[in-house]
C-alpha cells in the first residue's frame, strides 16, 4: 500500500505515525513544504528566544528513520489527479498514491486594508520562516503594532515586549481574546499587559498604514484617528486553508476541504485532516485528532471523528492559565451563569435546562478537563445537586473491568448502586 | 449507608483470608496483602502473620498462636494515616476533622500546623499526666486509710522519710502516714492559682530554681491537667508555645507526685526495694498452683490481696480444690513493682512474665479466664467490676479467691495449656531503687562517680518506656539500642516496660557482663552485676531522677550537665508522653524512635528538639535508627563529660 | 500493562493516595517524616473528590490506551510509551499550553500551583513495584492489576 501525505504538521504527522503503527509495511511519503517538523502553536516561543528551533519539533528524535517514513522537504503539491492517482509537484514531479490525505494547514490572511498588504514590514505567524523574519526585525525595532487580539496576536505581543518592544494591539471586538474569554476573564490579561507598556484598542479597527520611502509601514492609523507609530506590523486576523491544488478535483471545498466523520472527501482514496478542512476552529487537538482518524481510515479500519467540539482553548499568559470551552459569552436571559471569584481566581459556568454551553476557568484550572468532556457531549448535569464548581469525574465515576473510566449514558445523573 | 456496605465488605474479606489459611496452612497466616501467586499448590512463600520480637521464643511462641493477639493484629493496621502521623487531624468541633495539607494549610477556625499540633501533643501529655495522677490520688488514699485503720506498714524507713521531708513533726507512724497521705492529696486538688507546696521540697535547688525562672512551677496538679484540656478545646488556646509550657508543668506534677511520690508511697505500705535474684518469663508460671495474674499501675490496690493469699485459709481452699495454692503472676507495671518489692511477697508472687505485649499472649492462650477489675478507670468490657475500697478489702480478696477457684475448677480440664517453659531466666537482678542502690554502692554514689570519671563507665543512659510494636517489632528498637549502649561501657538504667523486654532476653543477669564494652565489662564483673540495671516499672522514672540528683548534688552541678541521657525507644502510652515531658522538664536529652505525632509542626518540632535546651537543658531527640541513635547519644554523652572536665 | 485499580467504594477519603503520592515525588526524602504537609512545592499527582452524595472516588491517571491528553500534546512532552503501556510526561519538552488539562475528560489533570508550568502527571512511580498511593490506601480500595491491552 502507498500512502501519500501531503503536510509535516499536526494532522499529517501524527497521521504517518498511526500508519505505521497499523501497517508495518506499506510505504508512507510526506510532501511539505517545511523543511522542519515544528508546532506552530510554539512559534511566538522563538520570537521569544524561550526555544531553539530544534526544541520548536513535536516529533522523537529520527522520527522518520525510525518509522521508516520518507519525507520530501520543500515542495509543495499543485496539482492532485484522481483519475491517475497521483500528486503533481511544484518541482514538476509527480507521486502516485494509493491513498491520499491533505494536510496542508492553513495561512494567515492579510485584510486589504490600506497598505498593509504592501508594506514589507507587515507580518503574520504561521510558518517557522515568519517566526525567523519576525525575530530578525525585532532585533533592530522600538514599536509593533499587532492587529488582531486573539490568541496568536497576544502570544506575539507578549514576546516582543519581553524583547523590549514598545507593543500597542488593536482588537475590533470589546476586550481582547474575544472568541475566548468574557471581559472579566480578558481585563486580567490587559491588565498585566498594560502594567508592562502596552497600549490596548479595543472596539476598533485598523484603517490604513502609512508607508515610508523604503516601503515599510511608520504608523498605523485606526478608525477613530488614532495614530500609532510602529516599526513592525504582526497581523493576526484570520486563516485561509491551502488547498488550491485542489482545483480540477471533486473534492468539494466551502472555505476549507469538507470531509465526513471518517475525514474523506468527495474523491476516492483522498482524505483530508486538519486546518486545511472545513466548518470547525483549527485547533490542534482536532487535528491530531483527525490525522489518527483519516490514518485509520486509509489503513482500511473503520474510525470515526469522536469528538469533533473544537470551541476549547488553553492559554497561559505571565503564568496565568485559562481555558475557555464552548461560548462563555452567551447573552440570553434563558440562560444562567454561575460564577466563581475570589478576586483572583475566576470561573464562569453557563447553563441552560441542565446542559453547560459555555465554560471559563482562569488561574485555577485544575481539573477543568471533565467540563470540556461535558460541555462537547452535552452531558447533563441537572441531577448533579452540588456546587457546579465542585463537579468533577467522581460525580460520574466509573471503571471497567480493564480499570478504564467510562462516561456511560445510561448513569449521567443516576445513583451506581 | 456506604460506611455498612463497606464494614462489612472488609470483613467478609478478613474471614476468607482467615479460612483460607487455616484451612491450608495449620495456623500460620499470610501477611495481609501478601501475594499469592496460582494457588496452594505451587511453593509458596509463607510469612507469617505477627510481627518479630527481640525475644524469639516470645516470637514464635505468639506465631503459631491460633487467635488474634497484638501481634497479629499490627499487621493489619500497617498502613497509617500520614496525617495521624504528622499529628495534623484535628477533630476538635464539628466542621473537622480537618487536615494540614498545601492545598489546605489551615483548618476551618484557622488553627495551624502549629496549633492543631501542639493542641493534640497537649492533649495527649494531659491525659498520660492525669493517668498517673489517678495513681498517686489512689495510694495517697489508701496510705491515709492504711494509718486510720492502723493496717500495716512495711516500709519503715521510707515513712520516716517522707514525713522528715514534708516536716510532719508526728511521734506515731499510723499518724504520719495519714498526714503524708493529707499532704499529697492537698497538693492534687489545689486550684490552678495556688503552686503545690511539696514541689521545692522534691526538687533538687539549681532545677527548682530555673522552673520558677522559666514560670513553669506547677499549681494543683488536676487542676493543671482540667485546664490543659480547657486550653486545647474548641477555638480557645492557638499559642504553641504556652501550649508546650504547660506541658512541661504536667511533666513536673506527673514527675514529682504520679511518679516519685507514689513509688514512695508504695514503699510505706508494701515494702522498700531488695536487691536479689528473680526468675522472669512464662517459665514463672507454675500450674500446679491457682494463678492470678495483676496487672495496672496501682499496686497498693493489691496490698490485701498479697497477704491474704498466704493466710492459712487460702492455703487451704487452694488445697481442696486441688491446687498447690495460689500464686500472683507479674504482668506488665505492677508486675514489674511486685518484682521490685519481691522482699516481701516471696511466698506468692511467682515471678514476672514480662510487659504488656507479652502476657497477652499468655492469657489470651487460655480461654475461659476470668477477669475482676477493681478501679473503673480500668474497667474491661468482659470483665467484671468491684470497685476497690479499703474498707471493702477483705471482702474484695475474699471474693477474688473464691472466684480464682472457681474459675480454676471449671477451666482446667476444659483448656490445653500451652506455656513455653524455656522462656525467660532464673536470674534477673531485680530490686533496684535509689536506696538500694547506694546501699549496695556502700551508702554513697560517690563510687559510682569515680567509675564515671575514672571512664569505667563512660556514662548513663535511662531507657525507659514501654514497647511498642512499630519500631522494629517488639522490644527490638529498645533492645538493639541497650545492646549496642553497653557495648560502648554506658550504663544502661532501666525503668518502664523496656525493663519487661530486657529481663526477658537476658540482659538483666549478670552474664550479660558479657556484651559490655570491656571497661564497663570489668565494673560489671567485679560487683557481680549486669550492664543493665532494672528500677522496675516507668514509676520508677522517679526513682531514676533521685539517683541523677543524688549525683549530681555530689558533683553540685545541675541535671543537664550529668553524662546522663534518656530514651523511650519504645514510647507506646500518653503516659509514657508525660514522663518525657517530666524527662525534658529535668532537662535531660530524651531521644524517641517514633516522633509523637509532632513533625507536621515545625515550630514545635524546633522547640522540643532544638530550642528547649536553652529553656530547660533537655531537648527532644527523634531518630529511627539504632547505631545513629547510640551515635548521637554517646556523642552527648561525651560532650558532657568534657564540659565537666572529666 | 498494569493499572492501578479503583475500588470507589472502599475509598474512605484519607487522602492516603494523596499522601503516598507527595511522599514518593518528594524531593526531600521518601519517607512520611520528610513530607512538609505545608510545603507548597509538593504537589498530589492524584487527588480525591467527592461526589453529589457526598461519597468519595479516588481520581487516579489510567494511563489510557486512547490519551486526549497525548492527543492535544503540541510539544511532545506527553508521550505514551506502548511498550510499558504508560503515559509519560517530559517536563522539559512541555511548553505549558495546558491543552492536555483542558482535554483530559477524567479531570486528572492540573498545573503546578506554584508557578503554573509543570503538569502534575501520575509517572505510576516509576521505579517502583507497587505505587506509593496503592501501597498508602489503607482500605485496599486500591490495587494493582494487569490488563490486556
Amino acid at each position: 500500500m502507498k500512502y501519500l501525505i501531503l503536510g509535516a504538521s499536526a494532522a499529517g504527522i501524527n497521521a504517518a505515525k498511526t500508519l505505521r503503527k497499523l501497517d508495518k509495511d506499506g510505504s508512507i511519503t510526506i510532501i511539505s513544504i517545511d523543511d522542519k517538523v515544528y508546532s506552530r502553536c510554539m512559534l511566538h516561543l522563538y520570537i521569544g528566544k524561550k526555544r531553539s528551533i530544534d526544541r520548536l519539533s513535536f516529533v522523537e528524535e529520527y522520527f522518520f528513520e525510525k518509522n521508516n517514513i520518507n519525507w520530501i522537504k520543500g515542495r509543495r503539491a499543485t496539482k492532485i489527479e484522481p483519475e491517475k492517482k497521483r500528486v503533481v509537484l511544484d518541482d514538476g514531479s509527480s507521486h502516485e498514491y494509493d491513498k491520499l490525505l491533505i494536510a496542508t494547514g492553513s495561512s494567515a490572511v492579510v485584510p486589504p486594508v490600506g497598505n498593509l498588504r504592501e508594506g514589507k514590514n507587515v507580518f503574520t505567524l504561521r510558518n517557522l520562516e515568519d517566526a525567523i523574519a519576525i525575530d530578525k526585525l525585532a532585533d533592530g525595532s522600538e514599536r509593533a503594532v499587532i492587529i488582531g487580539g486573539g490568541l496568536i496576536g497576544i502570544d506575539v505581543a507578549v514576546e516582543l515586549m519581553d524583547r523590549g518592544l514598545k507593543v500597542d494591539i488593536v482588537e475590533m471586538g470589546p476586550n481582547i481574546l474575544p472568541m475566548q474569554l468574557d471581559k472579566r476573564s480578558a481585563n486580567v490579561y490587559e491588565r498585566e499587559l498594560k502594567k508592562r507598556g502596552a497600549g490596548i484598542f479595543t472596539n476598533v479597527l485598523a484603517q490604513k498604514g502609512v508607508l515610508d520611502s523604503n516601503g515599510n509601514i511608520v504608523e498605523v492609523v485606526l478608525k477613530d484617528g488614532t495614530s500609532l507609530s510602529a516599526d513592525m506590523v504582526i497581523v493576526a486576523a484570520g486563516v485561509r486553508a491551502n488547498a488550491d491544488f485542489i482545483e480540477g478535483t471533486n473534492i468539494k471545498f466551502d472555505r476549507g476541504i469538507v470531509v465526513n466523520e471518517r475525514c474523506e472527501t468527495d474523491e476516492e482514496d483522498i482524505y483530508a485532516a486538519g486546518d486545511v478542512c472545513a466548518n470547525k476552529p483549527g485547533i490542534w487537538p482536532l487535528a491530531v485528532e483527525e490525522g489518527i482518524t483519516a490514518a485509520y481510515n486509509m489503513a482500511g479500519l473503520e474510525r470515526k471523528i469522536e469528538n469533533s467540539f473544537g470551541f476549547k482553548n488553553s492559554m497561559s499568559f505571565y503564568g496565568i492559565p485559562t481555558i475557555s470551552i464552548g461560548n462563555p459569552n452567551i447573552d440570553d436571559e434563558d440562560y444562567q451563569i454561575d460564577i466563581y471569584d475570589d478576586g483572583k481566581v475566576y470561573k464562569k459556568v453557563v447553563h441552560k435546562d441542565g446542559i453547560i454551553y459555555g465554560a471559563i476557568f482562569q488561574r485555577d484550572i485544575s481539573y477543568a478537563g471533565v467540563f470540556t468532556k461535558i460541555i462537547a457531549e452535552k452531558i447533563p448535569i441537572d441531577t448533579i445537586d452540588k456546587n457546579i464548581f465542585k463537579i468533577g469525574y467522581g460525580d460520574f465515576f466509573n471503571i471497567n473491568s480493564k480499570g478504564e473510566f467510562e462516561f456511560t449514558k445510561r448513569e449521567y445523573g443516576l445513583k451506581i448502586i | 449507608m456506604t460506611l455498612n456496605w463497606m464494614g462489612l465488605n472488609m470483613r467478609k474479606f478478613k474471614t476468607s483470608l482467615y479460612l483460607e489459611i487455616k484451612v491450608y496452612l495449620k495456623g500460620k497466616r499470610f501477611l495481609k496483602g501478601y501475594k499469592i501467586k496460582g494457588g496452594f499448590n505451587m511453593a509458596v512463600n509463607v510469612k507469617t502473620a505477627t510481627c518479630e520480637s527481640a525475644d524469639k521464643i516470645l516470637e514464635s511462641f505468639i506465631a503459631d498462636l491460633d487467635f488474634d493477639t497484638c501481634h497479629h493484629r499490627i499487621g493489619t493496621q500497617d498502613i497509617k494515616c500520614g496525617f495521624g502521623l504528622q499529628g495534623v487531624c484535628c477533630k476538635l468541633c464539628a466542621n473537622g476533622p480537618c487536615r494540614v495539607t498545601p492545598d489546605s494549610p489551615k483548618g476551618v477556625c484557622g488553627a495551624t500546623a502549629d496549633t492543631i499540633v501542639a493542641r493534640n501533643f497537649l492533649r495527649a501529655v494531659s491525659a498520660g499526666s492525669a493517668c498517673y495522677l489517678h495513681i498517686v490520688e489512689k495510694a495517697a488514699w489508701n496510705l491515709m486509710e492504711t494509718g486510720k485503720n492502723k493496717g500495716n506498714i512495711k516500709g519503715k524507713d521510707s515513712l520516716d522519710e517522707l514525713a522528715s521531708l514534708f516536716g510532719i513533726a508526728e511521734d506515731d507512724e499510723y499518724e504520719k502516714a495519714i498526714k503524708i497521705g493529707e499532704r499529697v492529696l492537698v497538693d492534687l486538688y489545689k486550684p490552678r492559682f495556688e503552686r503545690m507546696e511539696l514541689v521545692e521540697k522534691l526538687t533538687y535547688k539549681p532545677r527548682y530554681d530555673r522552673w520558677q525562672e522559666l514560670g513553669i512551677l506547677p499549681g494543683g496538679a488536676k487542676s493543671e491537667v482540667f485546664d490543659s484540656l480547657i486550653k486545647t478545646s474548641t477555638n480557645l488556646n492557638s499559642d504553641p508555645v504556652d501550649m508546650l509550657l504547660h506541658a512541661l508543668r504536667l511533666g513536673i506534677c506527673t514527675g514529682l507526685y504520679g511518679l516519685f511520690l507514689t513509688n514512695r508511697l508504695n514503699d510505706i505500705m508494701l515494702g522498700e526495694p531488695k536487691i536479689r535474684l528473680a526468675s522472669v518469663g512464662f517459665k514463672v508460671l507454675d500450674t500446679d498452683y491457682i494463678n492470678i495474674m495483676t496487672t495496672g499501675h496501682q499496686h497498693s490496690l493489691f496490698a490485701h490481696l498479697e497477704e491474704a493469699l498466704t493466710t492459712d485459709y487460702a492455703r487451704e481452699k487452694a488445697r481442696e480444690a486441688g491446687a498447690k495454692g495460689f500464686k500472683l503472676i507479674g504482668s506488665t507495671c505492677v508486675g514489674q513493682d511486685m518484682q521490685l518489692r519481691g522482699e516481701h511477697n516471696q511466698e506468692v508472687f511467682a515471678g514476672h512474665t514480662g510487659n504488656n505485649f507479652t502476657s497477652e499472649a499468655l492469657i489470651a492462650t487460655e480461654l475461659m479466664i476470668k477477669m475482676i477489675c477493681i478501679d473503673d478507670v480500668a474497667k474491661k468490657a468482659n470483665a467484671e467490676l468491684i470497685e476497690y475500697t479499703y474498707e471493702d478489702r477483705e471482702k474484695i480478696s475474699s471474693y477474688v479467691i473464691e472466684e480464682a477457684i472457681k474459675s480454676y475448677q471449671n477451666r482446667r480440664d476444659k483448656v490445653v495449656i500451652n506455656i513455653p517453659e524455656n522462656h525467660g531466666n532464673d536470674n534477673t537482678l531485680t530490686g533496684i531503687s535509689e536506696d538500694s542502690l547506694r546501699e549496695f554502692l556502700g551508702g554513697s554514689y560517690k563510687p559510682l562517680i569515680d567509675l564515671i570519671a575514672k571512664g569505667y563507665i563512660k556514662g548513663v543512659a535511662g531507657i525507659v518506656g514501654c514497647s511498642n510494636l512499630v519500631s522494629g517489632g517488639h522490644d527490638v528498637f529498645t533492645v538493639k539500642l541497650t545492646k549496642e549502649l553497653i557495648k560502648r561501657d554506658i550504663l544502661v538504667l532501666s525503668a518502664g516496660c523496656s525493663s519487661g523486654g530486657l529481663e526477658n532476653v537476658g540482659l538483666m543477669s549478670p552474664e550479660a557482663a558479657d556484651l559490655a564494652g570491656g571497661l564497663l565489662r570489668e565494673v560489671c564483673k567485679d560487683l557481680g552485676i549486669p550492664p543493665v540495671l532494672n528500677f522496675g516499672p516507668c514509676l520508677s522514672i522517679g526513682r531514676l531522677e533521685q539517683v541523677a540528683t543524688e549525683l549530681a548534688s555530689i558533683l553540685n552541678v545541675d541535671l543537664p550537665q550529668l553524662p546522663l541521657v534518656l530514651s523511650a525507644p519504645q514510647w507506646l502510652e500518653e503516659q509514657a508522653l508525660a514522663d518525657g515531658a517530666f524527662g525534658l522538664a529535668l532537662g535531660l536529652p530524651l531521644h524517641l524512635a517514633k516522633p509523637p505525632y509532632i513533625t507536621g509542626s515545625k515550630l514545635v518540632t524546633k522547640v522540643l528538639t532544638e530550642d528547649l535546651e536553652e529553656l530547660t537543658g533537655g531537648r527532644l531527640i527523634l531518630d529511627d535508627d539504632v547505631v545513629s541513635t547510640a551515635n548521637r547519644l554517646e556523642a552527648i554523652i561525651l560532650a558532657k563529660r568534657v564540659a565537666l572536665g572529666i | 500493562m498494569r493499572r492501578i485499580m479503583i475500588d470507589r467504594y472502599k475509598c474512605e477519603a484519607c487522602l492516603g493516595c494523596v499522601l503516598g503520592c507527595m511522599v514518593e515525588h518528594n524531593k526531600k526524602g521518601k519517607s512520611i517524616y520528610d513530607l512538609d504537609l505545608e510545603d507548597m512545592a509538593n504537589e498530589s499527582r492524584n487527588h480525591v473528590e467527592v461526589d453529589y452524595e457526598n461519597r468519595p472516588a479516588p481520581i487516579i491517571c489510567r494511563h489510557c490506551e486512547d490519551p486526549e491528553c497525548v492527543t492535544t500534546c503540541m510539544s511532545g512532552a506527553m508521550t505514551k510509551n506502548e511498550e510499558t503501556g504508560l503515559v509519560e510526561y517530559d517536563k522539559d519538552k512541555c511548553a505549558s499550553c495546558f491543552m492536555c488539562v483542558m482535554s483530559c475528560p477524567y479531570g486528572v489533570l492540573k498545573a503546578d500551583r506554584i508557578n503554573n508550568e509543570v503538569i502534575m502527571k501520575c509517572d505510576m512511580c516509576s521505579n517502583r513495584e507497587v505505587p506509593r498511593c496503592v501501597e498508602f490506601c489503607p482500605t485496599r480500595a486500591l490495587y494493582m492489576v494487569e490488563v490486556a491491552r
